[in-house]
């Protein structure tokens, strides 16, 4: 399955837009967030796991196109944490820059971080 | 007073005269006062210059102690030693791996804070948008109760043309001509009292978007400065913890030459001594010369008698001091 949603600005800093889209393989649901992973993508971050059907045991948030996160998103990954249990989600293929904001905001004592 | 000059004839006993024993021995008497005033002034001169050598050598030890005290305290704080002595004031309370240790714990509580704040803040929001969802669902109520109300108007339309195509007919006509009315006075109030529900339901939609516009801006704060910050102000209490290995290192550099500065002045204490045997030895020449002077009418051989018993009080040839410890 893969569900693709358009980020809405609501008014705010457009900014570049954002793509979210997920796909399930092998039990493991894939997000992947290319552009800016903020507040305006929240509601397409949300359906990336809560619309599928497919029935996952595990996640990975991919970033590998992801150029810029702000708090936000901490507060999205760690509701996606809160929502799949501890030691089921992963963040995979980070950019120097977000690595670094996560590493910062210790991040990797929650996640699995590579 | 004349300048005291070097004996010009050594060892050797000069030849006596062939003078007035008189007037010699006023010549003799003259050169021993002489001699006996250069003594005295020396040996003030040299009593004055040790005393106060010893005094400035005495403060230097007892300065370089406190100064070893100071430095062996600042070390002892440095290294977080509780025992250490501490000075009053700010400073004094000041310690590197403390404050170090603090800041990473506030810092890292800030961090804490931001990460749940943001938690939090998108947790409201989803529910939020949830409430957003359900506002939605009560609006597919009222276009359904929409639906009945109209399909009530048209109902009591259709018994009200009932109604007056009865009338004459029969009694009843008449009635049901009234009900039929109240049917569609009726529905008109519902259709009313549902645009007020769809008001009120809409400002509570309006409200609930505020709020989560207020939240969204809680929760999206840039964090390249904020946690950069963080990271910078680490790097500085590394920096610094560094910096105390430094300060320690210098520190004990400083304790080591202090001491070595303490050995050396008890050394000099130790060798102003000499003073005494200095003392000693004028007072000897002193006796010497009367000896000298008393001796006028001697023969030869009495002389070399007497010069050789003339009195030597200091063997000491050297001021190498013993070892003296003083700490």
């Amino acid at each position: 399955m893969t569900s693709q949603v358009s980020n809405r600005t609501n008014g705010r800093d457009p900014g570049p837009r954002t793509r979210v889209w997920a796909q399930v393989l092998g039990g493991c649901l894939t997000i992947h967030v290319e552009g800016r992973f903020q507040f305006d993508c929240h509601t397409e971050f949300r359906r990336a796991y809560e619309v599928t059907t497919e029935k996952f045991t595990e996640c990975v948030v991919d970033l590998k196109a992801t150029e810029y996160l702000d708090s936000a998103a901490l507060g999205m990954l760690l509701v996606l944490r809160e929502i799949l249990g501890e030691g089921k989600v992963r963040i995979a293929n980070c950019q120097p820059g977000v690595l670094n904001i996560l590493k910062i905001a210790n991040f990797a004592m929650l996640f699995a971080i590579d | 007073m004349r300048p005291p000059g070097p004996n010009d004839e050594g060892d050797s006993w000069p030849e006596e005269p062939d003078e007035a024993p008189a007037s010699r021995s006023r010549l003799k008497e003259r050169e021993l006062q002489t001699i006996r005033a250069q003594v005295e002034q020396a040996r003030t001169i040299l009593t004055d210059a040790v005393a106060k050598l010893n005094g400035s050598f005495t403060t230097m030890e007892s300065e370089t102690g406190v100064q070893r005290e100071i430095m062996r305290s600042l070390l002892a704080r440095l290294s977080g030693d509780e025992n250490a002595p501490r000075t009053h004031g700010a400073v004094g309370e000041f310690n590197i791996r403390e404050f170090a240790g603090e800041t990473s714990a506030i810092l890292r509580s800030f961090t804490d804070l931001l990460t749940s704040v943001s938690h939090q803040s998108i947790r409201t929001v989803y529910r939020i948008d949830d409430m957003v969802e359900q506002l939605n669902g009560v609006y597919k109520l009222i276009d359904g109760i929409n639906e009945i109300a109209d399909q009530t108007f048209i109902l009591g339309v259709n018994a009200s043309i009932e109604a007056a195509r009865t009338t004459g007919v029969s009694q009843g006509g008449h009635s049901f001509s009234v009900i039929a009315t109240n049917i569609r006075e009726l529905s008109k109030r519902t259709r009313t009292f549902n645009e007020q529900i769809g008001t009120q339901v809409n400002r509570a939609r309006a409200t609930v978007n505020e709020v989560r516009d207020i939240i969204a801006t809680m929760a999206s704060r840039d964090l390249t400065l904020s946690l950069s910050g963080k990271e910078r102000i680490e790097g500085m209490m590394t920096d610094l913890v560094a910096f105390e290995g430094i300060i320690s290192g210098t520190v004990d550099r400083a304790q080591l030459s202090a001491s070595r500065i303490a050995v050396a002045t008890s050394q000099a204490v130790t060798a102003l001594q000499f003073e005494d045997l200095l003392n000693q030895l004028v007072v000897s020449i002193q006796q010497n010369a009367e000896r000298l002077a008393g001796a006028g009418d001697a023969t030869a051989t009495d002389r070399e008698a007497r010069r050789s018993s003339f009195s030597e009080p200091v063997r000491q040839q050297s001021m190498t001091p013993g070892k003296v410890e003083l700490f």
